[in-house]
């Protein structure tokens, strides 16, 4: 971005986050750091079976066991009401959230949780597991997702019937549901192309690889009230499930967000925390649980594997006249893959008049899908900015070219209905036409890809307090658990409103007794969200403060204005007064009212859609299929960076991310349906010394319906990177590669294949 | 009367393959009952699993909100994120 004069004076500016020192310098305080009197150590006894039955569990034995205060079971555990509830990524059903927090009957996935105990040591608890004994009756297993679609497949729930079709079939399956979307007539559509590409592609289930692992601390009173501390995206979101699986009233949980290193959607939903209630509730003591880097792996949700079928037609002039899609999604061991949305985006980039997307949501004998950055649109836009690639070599257009004259702008209907307001689609290709990275050549063995990527964003319930302090500086309260420096921007934002110093300003991510509900911070929607409730809560101090004003001065409040962070008279009709600033009237406070201060509870709507399109370049060593990253632009339309710096980590966060699912990333199991690579050190996600720089252009095409412009960032930008490092590869080696991960042995074989 | 659009998906589960509907109301609660009443089923469902698209922007969870006959009215999935 062009770092031009701004019409603002702090939003927009690269000012020192509010938890930086706390951070660098150890004293913040993750989910694993609290202490408390009397604290227990609990540990969870995990299955080992992808498909089992559970028989019978004997805990007499762990129950004996010197230093063991505390061993539960399912039996220990309310049977949960099978109602739907909005999670991170789609609604889920209560009870299968009970299912995966510890099984009752059956195991569906290797490291589900069957038992857990507190003890006086991790040590000891650890033996208390051991002493555990689970009969079980191993069943057959499934963990692909065509093989599970398959009617002999073995069925993971008999009561389960494919939703979304009509009649409601006679025969259970392990088809959850059926998606689909389609405007205008695709099969015309197709008679009208010249050029019509059409492949199969797969993906592999890859993990949000957040650093912090789970962890929890919970005290449960014998009063019934309950203490709850935790890395999570959403603490309101685990008073919620906490209610929903414990019956406790919501009142008597409070939950506090700790410091959270690292969530990606896969912190939107609870795992250890019911079971550190119970544990700690039936020993009488607070009980920390920390999973360890394999029970990460093992027993929280990746993102789907998929199957998808994706077909494109255009005319010689290179418009894309129809598409065509058909996803698989697996969605783990309970019903909730991202394939709606996957399927609502897959061809959302471009202006398509013909487009028909179905889409399946399918279980297995793996863990349950949770969110990750874009649910499902990596997937499904990497088969369509695939064969969009094709297409454009086919038609022998530059593929930035093909995409900005197929792009999607203001008034296009994307594929799923809505037309679009203002976007920046094709603003963000013709900045990735402009970069000099675009024009640079290549050499040997060295290829250039490009995509594009689409995402929602959304809005949702969000809440602020600002409180005006004595000395004129300013309190700010709200309840977004900051992942990626929102803290910041919300100072930024209640600094721009209000016209005072943001050095001035505290951010504080309060807890749940301490502010009204928030959604959880996910779909990129805090900066957005929260900060829009920001912005009216300092409006609220503005007007209170206008008020103070109008009472020192004995005028009307109608006379006062509110301007760069002062009161003044309107016009020189109102009197001469001097203005009064926030400090000036802040001391003042206690003579004309009391306290001064400022609230805003919205639930926010009108968040702007987010597009990005990044470039790559590669270069592979065709002797040992490895792929070096030699370059990496991201352009994404932001809105307005209300903080450039965090912005611009998203952009690279995002991308590495994508650019680990498309080279390295993927769960691999054994033929027992165990995960046979859970650690970094055979799971391998990118670390800084495998990518180069990436560079970051940041188009700002504001969103009307925000105060200051913002678009959510988050998610746009892990969409792309799967499909620029494959066409990149195919440009390199002139073999296109339909499956991720493109591990070296994959591209060995397929340069093999050609020559 | 108000034009209420619905995913082919979701026109071939409740409305015989109906993708738009037209019914009389000025609020997304009356568009829910009129909807409810005429496509036993369709209403819930809204209510419980769908967001509503009101003029292209995307409302998880509309009730009272303004429609009339010039409105662009979309049924879609709940969107969440990561």
């Amino acid at each position: 971005m062009n770092e031009q004069p701004s019409q603002f004076k702090w939003v927009g500016t690269r000012v020192i986050r509010p938890d930086g020192v706390d951070k660098v310098t150890g004293r913040a305080m993750y989910g694993a750091d609290l202490t408390m009197p009397g604290m227990l150590q609990g540990k969870v006894l995990r299955s080992p079976h992808a498909h089992a039955k559970i028989k019978s569990i004997d805990i007499s034995k762990a129950e004996s066991l010197d230093g063991v205060k505390a061993v539960i079971t399912a039996h220990d555990m309310p049977v949960a009401d099978p109602k739907p509830v909005a999670a991170g990524e789609a609604m889920i059903n209560m009870r299968d959230l009970s299912d995966n927090v510890i099984a009752r009957h059956k195991v569906l996935y290797e490291g589900q949780t069957v038992a857990a105990v507190a003890a006086k040591t991790t040590e000891i608890a650890e033996k208390a597991l051991a002493l555990i004994e689970v009969d079980y009756e191993v069943l057959p297993h499934v963990i692909d997702v065509l093989e599970a679609m398959k009617e002999d497949a073995p069925l993971l729930h008999d009561d389960m019937f494919t939703g979304g079709i009509k009649p409601k079939p006679e025969k259970p399956s392990n088809v959850a549901n059926r998606v689909e979307f389609s405007l205008g007539d695709a099969e015309a559509g197709f008679a009208d192309a010249d050029v019509v590409i059409e492949k199969n592609f797969t993906t592999a289930p890859v993990h949000q690889g957040y650093i912090e692992p789970h962890a929890v601390v919970a005290d449960a009173n014998p009063d019934g009230k309950v203490d709850i501390w935790c890395s999570s995206q959403g603490h309101f979101m685990v008073r919620t499930f906490i209610s929903g699986l414990l019956k406790i009233d919501m009142s008597k949980i409070k939950v506090t967000a700790a410091e959270i290193g690292g969530g990606f959607g896969g912190k939107t939903t609870v795992y250890l925390e019911p079971l550190a209630v119970m544990l700690s509730g039936k020993a009488s003591r607070p009980v920390r649980m920390v999973m360890n880097r394999e029970e990460v792996f093992r027993a929280s949700g990746p993102t789907s594997g998929a199957a998808l079928t994706v077909k494109m037609g255009a005319t010689k002039d290179g418009r894309i006249v129809a598409g065509d899609a058909t996803l698989y999604f697996q969605a783990g061991a309970w019903p909730g893959s991202p394939v709606g949305p996957a399927a609502m985006t897959a061809f959302a980039p471009y202006d398509i008049a013909n487009v028909k997307v179905v889409g399946y949501d399918v279980v297995s004998n793996r863990q349950k899908v949770v969110a990750y950055r874009a649910p499902g649109a990596p997937i499904s836009e990497y088969g369509v900015e695939s064969i969009v690639d094709e297409i454009a070599a086919k038609l022998g257009i530059d593929p930035l070219e093909f995409r900005a004259k197929n792009a999607a702008k203001e008034g296009t209907r994307a594929a799923y209905g809505v037309k679009f307001g203002a976007i920046g689609m094709l603003e963000t290709v013709e900045a990735a036409q402009g970069t000099e990275h675009y024009k640079t050549p290549l050499g040997p063995n060295q290829g250039r890809g490009v995509a594009s990527g689409f995402w929602f964003n959304i809005g949702g319930e969000s809440c602020a307090g600002i409180r005006i302090n004595e000395d004129g500086t300013v309190s700010l309260t709200e309840g977004s658990p900051d992942i990626g420096g929102s803290r910041a921007s919300m100072a930024l934002m209640a600094a721009e409103t209000l016209g005072v110093d943001y050095y001035k300003v505290k951010p504080s991510v309060v807890d749940t007794d301490a502010t009204g509900y928030h959604f959880v911070t996910g779909g990129s929607r805090v900066t957005f969200a929260t900060g829009m409730a920001v912005v009216n809560a300092a409006k609220s101090a503005i007007d209170e403060l206008r008020a103070r004003a109008a009472k020192v001065w004995e005028v009307d409040v109608d006379g006062v204005i509110w301007e760069d962070g002062h009161a003044k008279p309107a016009s020189s009709n109102v009197g001469d007064f001097d203005p009064l600033s926030l400090a000036d009237l802040a001391a003042l406070a206690n003579k004309t009212g009391g306290p001064i201060s400022g609230h805003a509870d919205i639930n926010a709507k009108g968040a702007g859609p987010g597009f990005g399109t990044h470039i790559c370049d590669v270069e592979v060593d065709p002797e040992t299929g490895y792929v070096t990253v030699l370059r990496y632009t991201a352009v994404q339309d932001v809105g307005r960076a209300i903080h450039p710096s965090y912005v611009e980590g998203q952009m690279q966060g995002g991308a590495a991310q994508g650019i680990g699912w498309a080279l390295n990333e993927e769960y691999i199991f054994d033929d027992k349906g165990r995960m046979e690579n859970p650690g970094f050190l055979d799971y391998r996600v990118p670390v800084a010394s495998d990518l180069p720089m990436i560079d970051t252009i940041m188009v700002e095409v504001p969103n009307p319906t925000h105060p200051f412009g913002v678009r959510g960032v988050g998610e746009v930008p892990i969409i792309p990177p799967l499909a620029a490092v494959s066409n990149a590869v195919a440009a390199a080696t002139g073999v296109r590669f339909n499956a991720l991960p493109l591990s070296p042995p994959a591209i060995v074989a397929g340069i093999s294949g050609k020559e | 009367m108000v034009r209420v659009c619905l995913s082919s998906g979701t026109a071939q589960q409740y409305t015989n393959g109906l993708t738009e509907i037209k019914v009389d109301a000025s609020d997304v609660r009356q568009m829910v009952r009129a909807l409810e009443a005429k496509y036993p089923g369709l209403g819930d469902e809204i209510q419980t699993t769908m967001s509503v698209a009101i003029d292209g922007t995307i409302l998880p969870d509309p009730f009272l909100e303004e429609i009339s006959d010039s409105s662009e009215i979309y049924i879609l999935p709940k969107i969440g994120g990561g």
